[in-house]
């Protein structure tokens, strides 16, 4: 590869994929749950990124892009770890929050703060906590989705399973989460727990 | 309670339980055209379930607002620049 080439692929791959670094951190911090080996992840995905650069198609959805590479080198590390069984108990472990169309949460709420104003009132840390406690599946879904506002295709094809499948662990994940926080705010009083149908 | 829940009568209107059921795909803009505007329909004039769409978007917001408040190292950008330029810096490094 001439000078004027490698001077080329690095001017594009810091036009695209460097302004998704802040991103990629925070889905690596989620993903490992801890500030040293989010920075590790990180910049393994970016030396692996630039390696394939060339494999890249401009334009396209880079920060997906991304975020595949950075969960493949998080699994492949895991996958040597202890943690890979436990993961596995994970993906198999179908029980949660039924599919019942009310959310039961709300259901719960629905008297006393219909629009859900608790949730403002929760601290950050415990927020994250709350994430972080979430079944991994669950977890990538919510944050790919919640906070990195991925359509359900993108995640699908990042996660390498069916559109259905995103959906329903969003579902899951997503009420799951909302009863943590919920009862979170209960304990804390910053709402009353509801004369609704207690959530399950 | 949830018995209490029907359609509003409206031949037009989609019931409770079917707009409440789609809800998180209408806020993630997963619904076709048509889907959307039923639901919308729906949320804009039912007074029960109005809220509901309030209170999901708080969810969303409280947990978007918590991790995109943490903080990158100071450091990571330059970390990162550095091992790009390492890269080039190899004879062959593709």
């Amino acid at each position: 590869m001439s000078d004027a080439e490698v001077a080329n692929d690095r001017i594009g791959f810091e036009e695209e994929a460097l302004p998704h670094l802040d991103a990629v951190y925070r889905f690596a911090l989620r993903l490992s749950g801890n500030p040293d080996r989010a920075e590790d992840l990180v910049q393994e995905t970016f030396l692996r990124a630039y390696g394939s650069w060339g494999q890249y198609k401009r334009g396209t959805a880079a920060k997906s892009w991304l975020f595949t590479i950075c969960r493949n080198v998080f699994l492949r590390r895991v996958e040597r770890s202890q943690r890979h069984d436990e993961i596995v108990r994970e993906q198999v472990d179908r029980t949660g929050p039924g599919l019942d169309p009310i959310n039961p949460v709300w259901a719960s709420v629905e008297g006393v703060d219909p629009e859900g104003e608790f949730f403002a009132s929760i601290v950050d840390e415990r927020i994250i906590e709350a994430i972080d406690e979430l079944p991994d599946e669950y977890r990538t879904a919510v944050v790919l989705s919640d906070v990195e506002g991925l359509p359900y295709a993108e995640i699908a094809e990042l996660l390498d399973v069916p559109v259905g499948t995103v959906k329903s662990r969003l579902f899951r994940g997503r009420r799951q989460l909302q009863k943590v926080l919920y009862d979170y705010a209960v304990e804390m009083g910053y709402v009353s727990a509801g004369t609704g149908e207690e959530p399950s | 309670m949830y018995e209490k829940l029907t359609s509003l009568g409206d031949a037009d209107m989609i019931p409770c339980e079917e707009a409440l059921k789609v809800v998180q795909e209408y806020l993630d803009g997963e619904l076709d055209e048509a889907s959307a505007r039923s639901v919308r329909k729906h949320f804009d004039a039912c007074g029960r379930c109005y809220p509901h769409l309030d209170f999901e978007k708080a969810y969303r917001d409280a947990v978007c607002r918590a991790v995109k408040r943490e903080t990158v190292p100071s450091d990571l950008r330059a970390k990162v620049a550095a091992l790009i330029a390492e890269a080039d810096g190899k004879a062959d490094p593709r």
